[in-house]
């Protein structure tokens, strides 16, 4: 007991004098998913304006809708457009001057042409000097004209006799406008079963946006985190074990085992110490997500699950060590290993979004029984005996390996290999 | 004390250990002398248990090590060839943690550690990183860590390797002191000079085999008392022993076909007389040198080539 309590204190303190890798790799996950919040969460900034220099040759109805289009929707969608009405001339002046994104020219007859559904073109002349906003203008525009053209096709007749009415002197008749309004119910009913579904789906995603329930940068990153962690403390366990081989190469490993102290004792308190690091820096990632997600977990659950993970990641490290002949091959083949397991056991990806086959295979990884524990602790307000197998089956692993990581060890000893 | 009996390992097909046996008493120093790669350190790892031999035994204080190792290794302190200590753990710190593997404790330990300390000056040092040590600070530290337990059988595997001559006299004056407290001492090197100046008895080593055993008089013997007279040129079969036939004062000690090694005894005016004598009978003569018996001829005689430090 004494030897091993002497290698276990031993390694703790040779850990706290060369903190770098450990604090780098406790980082890794927290920074990580952070990015991942920030990318994939709503709260990220907005693109600036998109300046377009509009030159509306036409000047009839639909040529107005197309302005009302860009200067009405400034707030809905990621796109704003910052529209300038302006002549040819001076578009083209304010391209050359770099001022604008685009121009976009409406041609004479716009109107006409598309009521009596002949074939009729917008131009667009992008600013070569800028980068993504002459592609989000152009985008916009393609959208719009596909739309007006729908539009056009369906409504045309009702569309058609809107224009006469509002040309003509006098106010529409009640009748007229009766008729008008019936024909584009009609029209509309017909394209209802295409047109319906999106707009549902609209108002659902605003219901749900009203209810605060948005994905926050944070709440994405606490949702990742856990994966990463994961990801994260099997790496850590890996760099740690490497000290096998660093102590084999140096000869300490050796001197050790030449002592009257029994190896197992050695090699478990090499092992302890690689565990009792994993299991801090799961407490410290642990408090990381508790505080972001302001949410109270199982303590005992917690502590259950985190003990069995940290036996798990250190079995599982110590076992590529004794596999592996070199510092530098165990690291190759312990993360390669570790980053299919972290992709198959949902690490990276949220597991419903993994495709059938990789779902079918997580059990059988580690990764996925510590992210599903830790995820149920943090997000299903889990406890102990929801956690049962999970525990189980991470520390059956860690005493497997670990049980025959001490094996080859030894036997790599007594014959020299 | 250290006892070996028909000592037996291999690496795959290479004969590492090729049955030796030697036995070191109570204080006194055995060197096993021998090239890189003759089996010294093999030898050594046998000895503590870390490499299990495939024939022969070994016993240390009367245990036998295959049997009962971890009682064996109570009596043994071992340093390594390689420098085998924690380099973020101070000197200190280093010591206590080997003293704590020999089951030591409390105000034991660290009496312990301090007299460690103190035999290799590294007192004053103690509480330094020891990656902050010279090369010569870090091979004492080496060898306090062998020494914490007060062992009573001492494997030292070329303990001077690569230090600065002072840092080597330092070491050695320390062996010697252990020595004299009655510890058993099995010294590999494939230094002659301190093969000879250290070590009571000495088996030379070569290819995993002990060619030769014994005192450095003994040894010496081997190639005779007289002056030693190597030739070197061109020594066709039979051409010398033709050419010294005639001269009783002269033995062949070893012959091959681009060098030759006679030992001339009586005056140093003989070996001009063999010379004259060599090229009287038309052999091609290219070079001469004449030293007084040592180990590098020992092992010249015994191996062919010489042993190069």
């Amino acid at each position: 007991m004494s030897a091993f309590l002497a290698a276990l204190r031993k390694d703790l303190r040779r850990r706290i004098r060369s903190p770098l890798a450990a604090v780098v790799l406790l980082l890794f996950p927290v920074v990580f998913s952070l990015l991942i919040g920030a990318t994939f969460g709503s709260g990220g900034e907005t693109l600036a304006p998109i300046k377009l220099a509009l030159v509306d040759e036409d000047g009839g109805l639909l040529s107005r809708f197309v302005q009302t289009a860009f200067t009405q929707n400034e707030s809905q969608g990621p796109a704003r457009f910052d529209v300038a009405v302006v002549s040819y001339g001076e578009a083209i002046d304010l391209v050359e001057s770099d001022k604008v994104s685009a121009v976009l020219r409406i041609p004479a007859a716009f109107t006409d042409s598309l009521l009596a559904e002949r074939p009729v073109a917008l131009e667009l002349i992008k600013n070569p000097a800028q980068g993504i906003y002459p592609e989000i203008a152009q985008q916009v525009v393609e959208v719009l004209a596909q739309l007006a053209g729908a539009a056009v096709r369906v409504l045309g007749e009702p569309v058609r006799e809107i224009r006469a009415a509002t040309s003509a002197d006098r106010a529409p008749s009640d009748e007229l406008v009766t008729r008008i309004s019936l024909a584009a119910n009609r029209r509309m009913r017909g394209v209802g079963r295409y047109a319906l579904p999106p707009a549902i789906r609209l108002e659902a995603a605003a219901a749900d946006s009203a209810e605060g329930e948005s994905a926050s940068p944070l709440r994405v990153a606490v949702y990742v985190l856990p994966g990463m962690a994961v990801y994260a403390l099997l790496m850590l366990a890996l760099v740690s074990a490497q000290d096998f081989q660093r102590e084999r190469v140096r000869g300490t490993m050796a001197r050790q085992f030449v002592s009257p102290a029994p190896f197992a004792a050695i090699v478990l308190g090499k092992l302890a110490a690689i565990g009792l690091v994993s299991l801090v820096s799961v407490a410290i990632l642990a408090v990381v997500a508790v505080l972001w997600a302001r949410v109270a977990v199982s303590l005992a659950g917690f502590v259950v699950l985190s003990v069995a993970f940290a036996v798990a990641a250190t079995g599982f490290a110590a076992l590529i060590h004794s596999l592996t002949r070199s510092e530098r091959s165990g690291a190759l083949i312990g993360s390669i290993l570790v980053m299919l397991m972290s992709m198959a056991g949902g690490s990276f990806v949220p597991f419903e979004m993994l495709p059938p086959f990789v779902r079918a295979i997580a059990p059988f990884t580690m990764t996925y029984w510590a992210s599903a524990g830790y995820k149920e602790l943090l997000f299903s307000s889990a406890g102990v005996e929801d956690l049962l197998p999970h525990v189980g089956i991470l520390a059956a692993i860690g005493v497997a390996f670990t049980a025959f990581a001490t094996e080859r060890f030894a036997a790599r000893y007594r014959t020299g290999g | 004390m250290i006892r070996a009996e028909n000592l037996r390992k291999t690496f795959g097909s290479v004969r590492a250990v090729d049955t030796i046996s030697f036995h070191v008493p109570a204080g006194e120093i055995y060197g096993l002398l021998g090239p890189n790669g003759a089996g010294k350190t093999t030898t050594i790892s046998c000895i503590s248990g870390l490499l299990r031999p495939e024939g022969g035994r070994v016993t240390i204080g009367g245990v036998d090590v295959a049997a009962d190792p971890l009682r064996a290794r109570e009596t043994l302190g071992v340093v390594p060839q390689e420098i085998a200590i924690y380099e973020t753990l101070t000197a200190r710190e280093n010591l206590d943690y080997f003293a704590s593997l020999h089951g030591l404790a409390g105000a034991e330990r660290r009496g312990r550690v301090d007299e460690a300390l103190e035999r290799v000056g590294l007192s004053a040092d103690s509480k330094k990183a020891t990656k902050d040590f010279s090369g010569g600070m870090k091979r004492r530290c080496n060898l306090a860590i062998g020494l914490v337990s007060r062992p009573r059988a001492l494997l030292l595997d070329e303990p001077t390797v690569g230090i600065d001559p002072q840092a080597r006299i330092h070491i050695l004056d320390v062996v010697r002191e252990v020595q004299r407290e009655g510890t058993a001492i099995l010294y590999t090197t494939h230094y002659l000079e301190e093969a000879e100046s250290l070590c009571d008895r000495i088996g030379i080593m070569d290819a995993g085999r002990i060619l030769a055993e014994g005192t450095v008089p003994e040894l010496r013997r081997l190639v005779g008392e007289g002056t030693l007279v190597t030739l070197r040129g061109h020594f066709p079969a039979g051409a010398m022993q033709t050419a010294l036939a005639s001269r009783k004062d002269v033995r062949v000690v070893l012959l091959e076909d681009d060098h030759a090694m006679l030992s001339v005894s009586g005056e140093h005016r003989a070996a001009s007389e063999v010379l004259s004598s060599v090229l009287r009978a038309n052999i091609e003569v290219s070079g001469i040198s004449m030293q007084e018996p040592s180990l590098q001829s020992v092992f010249l005689k015994l191996t062919g080539r010489e042993l190069r430090d």
